[in-house]
């Protein structure tokens, strides 16, 4: 773990810092996707970028939601330099819907656009999953395997190694695939899935995380969503696939 | 993969993810393993204050505590001490605490005094003159500032600065209504 990283007098908050790193390497590749779909990869890397700003506004404004009163009492606060004060979650549907709407208006085709965005989305979790690794969030709970980390005090399940694999096989799988002759959607269905069921099973190891009643992880049930969700559209939109 | 397979493998996966998310569910146990993280018990700190007499993390139970590590030379710690100040003015009846740990290994007494009389600074001060408590934290940027619950548990993490008012007020105002 390595939350600051000290270089000469500056010390460097190392989570963002990957955040960073990974931005631009999710721009550069959905650029190269884009062009291996025949699709325009100058304007998807803008929207992606639109998008990923989008995002970081949303997550500071999300966290200024949950804490209101303060920022009402206190509106520059939400300028400030604080590195804690963005919420996750309300970013990634603030960048989910505003990217939605610019390639609706802009009618981008909606599963080519979406493999191209496919292998952006994989190194998306791999970056958190990294950044997580650095700053010692997102730990596992106590545990006794051989593979166990010793994190806080205890050894632990390693789950942001467990989210850092997940996210590099769907990696894997995407680079082996993406020259293959499939029909417009399965790559980007593919990834989505394997993300997802990384994440159902994954998570089942952590000691963090968003808690529903009945102390329910709230990732595993969206991750169990979408998996399911794929599993009924996948027979609909691939109907040369049937084998009836 | 027809429409009755397709069904099937849904109530397949439905019945295993189900059964997994209710298996794995993290148990609800206090926590107890002592370290400078959210959700862990804060690392016990005992430091003398500029009269001699020992101030002990401790002893501030049943407050919320911000520990905040800083330095007299360090600019964003600086910048932030007026808003620590008005916070502990206006919620110290309501059960907060200012725990001021300065890093005195790398830092001077004489300039500390100079900053807590230019500041008005009525929280408590101590020092840190081995390192030992920051290293005990893991303090690496400064400030660093740790936002500890009534029960003695670490609930917030900010590294850097200058901190907001409306961000600390954001983790302490649920945390003083516990």
């Amino acid at each position: 773990m390595l939350p600051v990283l000290n270089i000469g007098p500056f010390a460097l908050y190392t989570p963002g810092l990957i955040l960073l790193l990974g931005g631009w390497l999710i721009l550069q590749v959905s650029g190269r996707a884009a062009r291996l779909k025949q699709l325009d990869g100058d304007r998807l890397e803008m929207i992606v970028f639109i998008t990923m700003l989008a995002g970081v506004i949303g997550a500071r404004l999300g966290y200024a939601l949950m804490a209101w009163p303060s920022y009402v009492a206190d509106p520059w606060a939400l300028f400030s330099r604080d590195l804690q004060a963005f919420a996750p979650p309300a970013g990634v549907a603030t960048a989910i819907v505003i990217g939605s709407v610019i390639f609706w208006r802009q009618r981008w085709p909606l599963w080519p656009t979406l493999d191209a965005l496919a292998p952006g989305i994989a190194l998306a979790a791999l970056t958190h999953a990294i950044a997580q690794l650095a700053s010692g969030d997102g730990y596992g709970l106590p545990a006794a395997v051989p593979w166990a980390i010793n994190l806080w005090g205890e050894w632990r399940h390693p789950t942001q190694l467990y989210a850092a694999l997940t996210a590099l096989s769907a990696l894997v799988v995407w680079r082996v695939r993406y020259r293959q002759s499939q029909p417009h959607g399965m790559l980007f269905l593919t990834v989505s899935a394997l993300l997802a069921a990384g994440t159902l099973i994954g998570e089942g190891f952590a000691a963090t995380g968003w808690l529903l009643p009945g102390h329910v992880r709230g990732s595993q049930v969206v991750a169990l969503a979408i998996l399911v969700f794929i599993v009924r559209i996948w027979s609909e939109i691939f109907p040369q696939h049937n084998y009836r | 993969m027809n429409k009755s397979q397709r069904d099937w493998l849904t109530l397949i996966l439905m019945i295993a993810g189900v059964s997994w998310i209710v298996i794995s569910r993290p148990p609800d146990l206090p926590p107890v393993t002592i370290s400078p993280r959210p959700g862990f018990v804060a690392p016990a700190i005992a430091l003398p204050q500029a009269n001699g007499e020992t101030l002990a993390l401790s002893a501030l139970h049943g407050q919320v505590v911000i520990v905040n590590f800083w330095a007299s030379w360090c600019g964003p710690c600086r910048a932030e001490m007026p808003t620590l100040e008005k916070l502990y003015q206006a919620e110290r009846e309501r059960g907060l605490t200012i725990l001021a740990v300065n890093s005195t290994v790398q830092d001077d007494e004489g300039a500390v005094a100079a900053m807590q009389r230019e500041f008005g600074l009525s929280f408590p001060i101590v020092f840190d003159r081995d390192g030992e408590t920051g290293q005990r934290y893991g303090i690496r940027m400064l400030p660093t500032t740790f936002i500890v619950d009534r029960t003695g548990v670490i609930r917030e993490v900010f590294f850097g600065g200058p901190l907001s008012e409306a961000s600390l007020r954001s983790v302490i105002e649920p945390l003083l209504g516990e």
